[in-house]
């Protein structure tokens, strides 16, 4: 990226739909670098399945764009937490749709993570072990997890995200944390971290 | 605050996993689909709108054409209002030189002169 690029890259995600709304086309760059990833990121561990979290991501940044004619720069809303929400929703539709969903009432034991007797796993194959564990979860318990933890957001802006309540969130995390420990567990050598 | 070292492998499947990068087909048809959705940039529609300007300065030879039928049109109204005489005073002369002594108007006075001595 040129040199106004780097000027762009000082920008808040806001003033840059606002910019991409007026035209720049650099904008527009910044903003799929900056937000895509994680788009897709939430899409791929929510859904276990990178060719439905490709679609699922290029949908949410398609509903982003048409959203930036009517972007407030100076509004209340963050427009991470616009993107995650939409990526959400629409994760939960596909895993409804497919009969994938697991409701709060339905987790059972998750599924074995291991995939055969490897003692080294790639790391494709560590991503797929943590999709099959985070599978496991009940779905907003799944995505309060992804959000929390591999995304890094704070308990209030993922509250604000799934639409529930901040306490609600910090319980889904601890408890989705646990499952995860619990689904892992005995698995160190076969994910690669022998130390 | 102490990590319980349960949670350490964890933590770095985690970490490894906030790494994962959307592959570079995905990257171009989000960025595909951003140049379609993009709405028409400001400077474009400007000089959309000053094309009808261009073309009718084109049609009279441009810019300077413009300048030098405004300097006339200015030169006019100058004459008009403080007189011919004053203003060639003003200008040492010049006016009345580039016409050739004062024959802005066709002189009519030999016609006169030969109708008289027909």
């Amino acid at each position: 990226m040129g040199s106004g690029d780097h000027k762009l890259d000082a920008l808040d995600d806001g003033a840059l739909m606002v910019l991409f709304a007026n035209g720049d086309t650099a904008a527009a760059q910044v903003l799929t670098m900056r937000l895509l990833p994680r788009a897709y990121r939430h899409a791929a561990r929510v859904l276990g399945d990178r060719a439905e979290a490709e679609d699922v991501a290029q949908e949410a940044m398609v509903r982003l764009w048409r959203a930036a004619a009517g972007w407030r720069s100076d509004g209340a809303a963050k427009v991470t937490t616009w993107l995650h929400r939409v990526v959400a929703n629409l994760a939960i539709d596909r895993l409804r749709r497919s009969g994938r969903s697991v409701g709060f009432d339905e987790a059972g034991d998750p599924p074995d993570p291991t995939p055969g007797a490897e003692a080294h796993l790639t790391q494709n194959a560590r991503m797929a072990a943590l999709d099959a564990a985070l599978a496991g979860l009940p779905e907003r318990q799944r995505q309060a997890v992804v959000l929390r933890h591999i995304e890094g957001y704070a308990n209030p802006e993922i509250a604000e995200m799934l639409g529930i309540g901040v306490e609600a969130v910090e319980s889904l995390t601890a408890r989705g944390k646990r499952a995860l420990h619990a689904a892992l567990a005995g698995e160190k050598e076969a994910l690669g971290y022998g130390d | 605050m102490v990590t319980d070292p349960k949670d350490h492998n964890i933590d770095r499947l985690f970490a490894e996993a906030s790494g994962d990068q959307p592959p570079a087909d995905l990257v171009a048809r989000v960025l595909a689909d951003a140049a379609a959705l993009q709405p028409a940039s400001a400077p474009v529609r400007a000089a959309v709108r000053g094309n009808w300007l261009r073309d009718a300065l084109d049609a009279i030879g441009g810019w300077p054409t413009l300048s030098g039928v405004t300097a006339a049109g200015v030169m006019g109204v100058v004459i008009g209002v403080y007189g011919f005489e004053m203003i060639d005073a003003l200008a040492n002369g010049v006016l009345t030189d580039l016409g050739g002594g004062y024959s802005l108007t066709p002189d009519l006075s030999a016609w006169v002169w030969e109708e008289g001595n027909v």
